[in-house]
């Protein structure tokens, strides 16, 4: 029987061994936290009153497969530290506190360890970002986790001893910035600080929302996006990303070009929430050594050959910024792909 | 049937090259389609393809109907264009509105190969974002360094009048300008797809469009499994990730081809002495999983194609399709209060809860799990509620969770159509309650259910 290796248990490598596991594939997971769920089992509904397509629906009939599925072992806390190939054989070795463990025998290995957020990155955070009127994204994600059932009760639980009366988003945080070294568009913001913004609208409908842009992209496969749209919203666009931010008294201030104008101008607000650029994650490089992949020029991974003749296969994020279909939807067909080749080769 | 020539692969529109033994058919040539995946069975009204052919999988490839914005103008899209000596050349693009990323990068591309032919033309670039994918960054540079004039505008900044000349304002900048102007095209779905809609029983979608918003997650799948969308038949953002979605569908194909596996092990029958063949069934399926059975006269269900919502059983007015199942066989207590599930919500979020906090939400409930709520049937929630003195909670889809395209709708008729014939029946409509779920909502669930027993209890 065939035995594939996945590493990393979030959405993408949940979806691969799940696909797997059902065309009757052994499959073996292996995630370094003690959790399954990755990044992903910490987002929250982002719907207003009606839904707002973030495709978060459809993850958790994933997980839940997964602990259910009797061919799919899972081991949790083990981080893979060296692999090892022989005939055509990958050998796995692992920590799992401190321990080492040797897992061997298996025919192909996924890749899906996914990506690290800006905020998460060693580079440390601004001291200016650390105010309870500053938000992060993923912060924000964790505040509509915790908001209750929106059909029952709408109220949002926003961590702050004050009520808000404006929120200003910026975005291409920590992305399309060389400095950062993220000169690529990390593809989700647009529509995920479009989403917040229609939530906090609904919220607060008297709120003050604006989104500072460089230019508007089309996130994901099933958003589209237009400025029209955010004027419907009520929602003010600023195509430019601002110079500075302050702490000014009460509000914080954000000193911008206008560039109809052409001249500095100042709007003050209560909140301002960032978006987070999507980061290569931090094992990219070890992987591209143990597996021989190309690390391309941003930090993910590519192949340097097809998956069919190295028996190494990316799943998700580990190979470039995308939304949650995307994800899903390139794991699915790296499932795809082998369930296809296997099966010829029984046949 | 013998004679007929078997193929892996139909594309209808365009084709895509690729390893699978396929066969490319034209959208207008195209009359009628049976069977199921693995099986189809492709009718023709063309003289280069036999009138019959047997497909395993379908590709709906159709290209867009482009819809010129500015009467006069030559279209981006269009390769064959003339320059105006000692007029400019002009690039629009996101006029009225934001063009698709693909758009972005034939515009840069153009301006690009209008440099490089003509390294003294001026090129003017009007946009108001540039969107990037693939190596956009890279065009926009290199356009930026060859000297094309990049100017944003925003939403009213810029008028093109009935001459063509193109009138630009800023505060500190006031163009008007003429010249061989190539604006974007507003992409529009063909005049194909709602007959291929028609031919294939799928949902339309907006604008004219095949896809639904909410058709799972992978974007290319259509409502029913085999048939593929892409490009003019999805939606005017499928151009942007093309080639993710080609790959995707081709790899799904392949895949298809090793085998496909029923979604359940239940039975569907259509009694051909009930069946009226009034079609009810074949209009309300999701899925299009139902066609005619021309030797026994009656409606028949195709089990692979079949996605076991069971909304043909309660819809048919015969009571001709029958299930080797009863959902609501599962009850065995009368005293419990009844939970009645979907399997695409309610169910998902209530074993989530159970892995996370080690509880059962649903216990002490007598839980009554459905593939759709929307097929639950009036008389059996009357009769429940006829036989039990408490109460009934459906919990039913948000729109998204569907996987049965509009059922989260339909369930809400259905729940409105219970509680008028408990009002008819002047009956106290109170005992029906009735929440829409997503699976992700599992502690809202454990935290409502809980709320909810013991005001029940009380």
């Amino acid at each position: 029987m065939t035995r594939i290796g996945v590493i990393g248990g979030g959405i993408a490598g949940s979806t691969v061994a799940v696909e797997l596991a059902e065309a009757g594939f052994d499959v073996t997971l292996f995630e370094k936290t003690d959790e399954i769920g990755g990044q992903i089992s910490e987002f929250g509904c982002k719907a207003t009153d009606i839904c707002t397509r973030c495709n978060l629906c459809l993850v958790d009939s994933v997980f839940n497969q997964l602990h259910q599925d009797s061919n799919i072992e899972i081991n949790k806390s083990h981080q893979v530290i060296d692999s090892y190939k022989e005939n055509d054989r990958f050998t796995l070795y692992c920590e799992e506190d401190g321990v080492e463990k040797v897992y061997k025998d298996f025919d192909r290995i996924i890749l899906a360890t996914g990506y690290r957020r800006w905020s998460d990155l060693e580079t440390g955070t601004p001291e200016i970002f650390t105010d309870q009127r500053i938000i992060w994204s993923g912060q924000f994600e964790e505040i509509l986790f915790k908001r209750r059932d929106y059909l029952q009760n709408k109220d949002l639980e926003l961590d702050l001893d004050f009520k808000p009366e404006s929120a200003y988003f910026i975005q291409c945080n920590g992305s399309r910035s060389p400095q950062e070294k993220a000169a690529y568009c990390s593809r989700v913001c647009c529509g995920y600080n479009y989403r917040i913004a229609r939530v906090l609208r609904e919220t607060y409908p008297e709120m003050e929302i604006g989104i500072f842009f460089i230019d508007m992209q089309e996130s994901g496969f099933l958003t589209d996006l237009s400025f029209q749209k955010l004027i419907d919203e009520g929602i003010k666009y600023f195509n430019c990303k601002p110079l500075r931010i302050n702490k000014r008294d009460e509000k914080i201030e954000i000193a911008y070009e206008d560039q109809e104008v052409g001249e500095m101008k100042k709007v003050k607000t209560d909140l301002l929430v960032l978006s987070e650029g999507i980061h290569p994650g931090k094992e990219n490089e070890l992987w591209s050594k143990l597996f021989n992949l190309q690390l391309n020029s941003d930090g993910f991974l590519e192949e340097i050959n097809p998956g069919k003749d190295t028996g190494v296969y990316l799943a998700g994020t580990v190979s470039g910024p995308g939304d949650i279909a995307t994800t899903i939807s390139k794991s699915k067909s790296v499932a795809n792909e082998i369930i296809a080749l296997e099966k010829e080769v029984v046949s | 049937m013998a004679g007929i020539p078997e193929y892996e692969l139909a594309w209808i529109g365009d084709k895509v090259e690729t390893n699978f033994n396929d066969i490319q058919i034209s959208a207008e040539d195209l009359v009628a389609c049976q069977g199921e995946i693995g099986d189809f069975i492709l009718t023709c009204n063309d003289q280069s393809n036999p009138d019959k052919i047997k497909v395993d999988n379908i590709i709906i490839n159709l290209p867009y109907q482009e819809e010129a914005v500015i009467d006069g103008g030559v279209s981006l899209l269009d390769h064959n264009y003339n320059l105006e000596a000692d007029r400019p050349a002009i690039i629009l693009q996101d006029y009225p509105d934001l063009s698709a990323a693909f758009i972005s990068r034939e515009g840069l591309k153009r301006s690009l190969e209008i440099k490089n032919d003509y390294p003294d033309k001026e090129v003017y670039y009007f946009y108001q974002g540039m969107r990037f994918l693939e190596d956009n960054d890279r065009l926009y540079e290199e356009a930026r360094k060859a000297g094309v004039v990049f100017l944003k505008f925003d939403i009213g900044q810029l008028t093109v009048s009935e001459d063509l000349k193109i009138k630009y304002k800023r505060e500190d900048l006031e163009l008007e300008l003429t010249g061989t102007m190539m604006a974007a095209p507003e992409l529009k779905a063909t005049n194909e797809t709602k007959r291929l809609a028609k031919i294939f029983n799928l949902a339309e979608g907006y604008q004219d469009y095949l896809q639904l918003d909410n058709i799972y997650l992978q974007p290319t799948l259509s409502g029913r499994r085999g048939v593929y969308l892409l490009r003019g038949s999805r939606g005017p953002t499928a151009l942007t990730y093309f080639k993710e979605e080609l790959d995707f569908t081709l790899k799904e194909v392949a895949r298809n081809l090793t085998g496909v596996e029923e979604i359940d092990s239940y039975e569907r029958t259509v009694d051909d002495q009930k069946c009226i063949l009034c079609y009810t069934c074949y209009r309300v399926c999701p899925h299009g999983a139902i066609q005619r059975d021309a030797e026994l006269n009656s409606m028949k269900v195709m089990n692979l194609a079949c996605q076991g919502c069971n909304l043909c059983i309660s819809r048919c007015p015969t009571s001709a399709i029958e299930i080797d199942y009863d959902y609501f066989q599962q009850k065995d207590s009368f005293d419990e209060t009844t939970l009645i599930i979907c399997e695409n919500s309610a169910e998902i979020a209530a074993e989530k809860y159970d892995s996370m906090t080690g509880e059962d939400p649903l216990s002490g409930f007598q839980e009554i799990v459905v593939p759709c709520v929307s097929t639950v049937e009036r008389k059996k929630v009357i009769k429940l509620l006829a036989e039990d003195s408490t109460d009934i909670m459906i919990l039913g889809c948000v729109a998204e969770a569907c996987k049965h395209l509009t059922g989260h709708d339909r369930c809400q008729q259905v729940v409105d159509r219970i509680k008028e014939d408990l009002e008819k029946l002047d009956l106290n409509q109170d005992r029906v309650h009735y929440k829409r779920l997503s699976p992700r909502m599992a502690k809202d669930l454990g935290g409502f259910l809980a709320d909810w027993k013991e005001a029940v209890i009380q």
